[in-house]
């Protein structure tokens, strides 16, 4: 196996070669096809194919692998746009941390889906908010749908399901708890004179075993609902959960079935 | 919404629903949706957690106390007891320990508390979600439990849900004990108080479910009714009505 890479196209010299620093993990070899990418504004974007004409025998330090003739891509792809729908991601939020050297291994699915900048959206709609919740709500989500998860490892995911039992469970319990916040915030006095401020508000225990700061964070959590463009409680915008129905729907439609995931959950 | 900007869009959105829930201070929020907006223990059942239910009780209580603060000659915010005195109970609490309202109307002085005790003779305290009571005098320093003249239960369930007849039967429960006054012309609630809380009621965030029904005499003869789909705004119906109550035998 000759072996799939993304490499950095600032590493590739002029004249068409680079070099590794010895000790490295990759070993690409002749006919080995690359992926060149670039780093712009805390995105990755790649932007051009090529594979590697040949390689050391033996790889040494400062030995030149020389590159074939590079292929523009008609339009570069965003790892923002792409992490979901990668193999190599499991840091969902932060795809970058899985590029962060200048050359990276990727399995020959990941590479045809940057080629065809294919992303999978069910993936990528399940995993960008399935990771965005803390672990105690992920844990409940996979508890109440138990059923829509593999039973064996190994197992390939529906993330066509998932997603959407994920979205309706934050449309209606995210969603659920950030409306009756607001509903707080909206009952609370401001139009009298000298009124506690909401913000100075606690909550305790009635036997006074514990405290919370609740005013203020209920002030920010119902802002969050009217801010986030997630829920749309507070705004006219669409929310974008309603979006991802939309875009769940079409894309479940053309589905590619040649991906078969089989991610750990957490 | 082309499909690359949607990845693009959820992404940064996904980002800004990671750093907002992650705060440890928002750890009660985390739990209130792990556990589901509809898991509200019984009082003095389960952990000791801020949920939905009493969210929902907090947001009933300071839309009455604003419209009290509002049309009362006076009114004054008792502090709590310790370091943090702006409090309010999220399990049932002694009136001693937590802040409450109080109100002058002409010579006579009411109590609004949220979720305190109430001592009944013989029978162990009830905390209902919010009393307004009655007290002897204005003075800012005094906490005594005063005479019961309102009593309100709220209920919060979530999307698809209804109110259940084990609310119901906690209200009933609740009034059998306490025993609120009945309705009269000229009364307390009628004179302060705005809809829909001229009567003792059970009020809950959702409509009421078309195969459920619940007893209307129990209704009338324990003195409260049903507020269904409240929103802290005024509007919704009491069921049976404040002149079903006048009416009543």
């Amino acid at each position: 196996m000759a072996g799939i890479y993304a490499i950095e196209s600032s590493a590739i010299s002029p004249e068409g070669w680079f070099v590794l620093a010895l000790p490295m993990r990759s070993r690409p070899q002749s006919g080995a096809r690359l992926v060149l990418f670039e780093r712009l504004n805390n995105d990755i974007l790649f932007v051009a194919r090529t594979t590697i004409g040949s390689a050391p025998e033996k790889p040494e330090e400062g030995e030149k692998y020389i590159v074939g003739s590079i292929e523009l891509f008609d339009s570069p792809r965003s790892l923002t746009v792409l992490g979901g729908s990668l193999q190599k991601t499991r840091r969902f939020l932060d795809p970058g941390f899985h590029f962060k050297k200048w050359l990276v291994a990727l399995s020959d699915a990941d590479y045809q889906t940057i080629v065809e900048d294919s992303p999978d959206v069910t993936r990528s709609v399940f995993r960008l908010l399935f990771h965005a919740l803390p672990l105690v709500i992920q844990s409940a989500f996979v508890r109440e749908h138990a059923e829509l998860f593999p039973q064996q490892e190994r197992r390939s995911y529906k993330y066509d399901l998932l997603a959407e039992a994920l979205v309706a469970y934050l449309e209606q319990r995210v969603g659920g708890a950030l409306q009756l916040a607001d509903q707080l915030v909206r009952s609370y006095p401001t139009d009298i004179t000298d009124f506690p401020r909401l913000a100075d508000l606690r909550a305790s225990a009635g036997d006074g075993s514990g405290s919370i700061p609740f005013g203020q964070e209920v002030v920010s959590v119902a802002d969050l609902g009217s801010t986030s463009p997630l829920f749309a409680s507070a705004t006219n915008r669409v929310a974008l959960l309603a979006e991802c129905r939309n875009q769940l729907t079409s894309s479940v439609r053309e589905q590619d079935r040649r991906r078969r995931w089989t991610d750990p959950i957490f | 919404m082309d499909r690359s900007d949607f990845l693009r869009t959820l992404a940064g959105a996904a980002r800004g629903l990671e750093a907002a829930m992650g705060a440890k201070s928002r750890q009660w929020f985390v739990n209130m949706i792990a556990t589901g907006l509809d898991a509200n223990p019984p009082d003095g059942q389960g952990p000791k957690e801020l949920t939905a239910d009493r969210i929902f009780e907090f947001a009933c209580y300071f839309y009455l106390v604003g419209h009290l603060c509002r049309n009362a000659q006076r009114w004054v915010m008792l502090e709590g007891s310790g370091t943090h005195r702006y409090r309010l109970p999220y399990s049932p609490g002694a009136k001693t320990s937590f802040a409450f309202f109080r109100y002058q109307f002409g010579n006579d002085v009411l109590d609004l508390c949220c979720g305190v005790e109430i001592s009944v003779p013989g029978e162990p305290a009830e905390a209902p979600d919010i009393s307004l009571q009655q007290v002897a005098a204005w003075d800012a320093t005094q906490r005594p439990s005063g005479t019961l003249i309102g009593l309100w239960e709220g209920k919060f369930h979530g999307p698809g849900k209804t109110l259940t007849k084990s609310d119901f039967n906690q209200m009933v429960s609740r009034c059998d004990v306490l025993r609120p006054p009945r309705c009269g012309a000229g009364d307390w609630l009628e004179r302060v108080c705005p809809e829909p809380f001229r009567v003792h009621a059970l009020l809950t965030n959702v409509p009421p479910a078309p195969n459920t029904t619940f007893n209307l005499d129990q209704r009338l003869r324990l003195r409260f009714s049903l507020v269904f789909s409240f929103d802290g705004t005024a509007g919704p119906a009491l069921d049976p009505s404040r002149a079903d109550h006048l009416a009543a035998p």
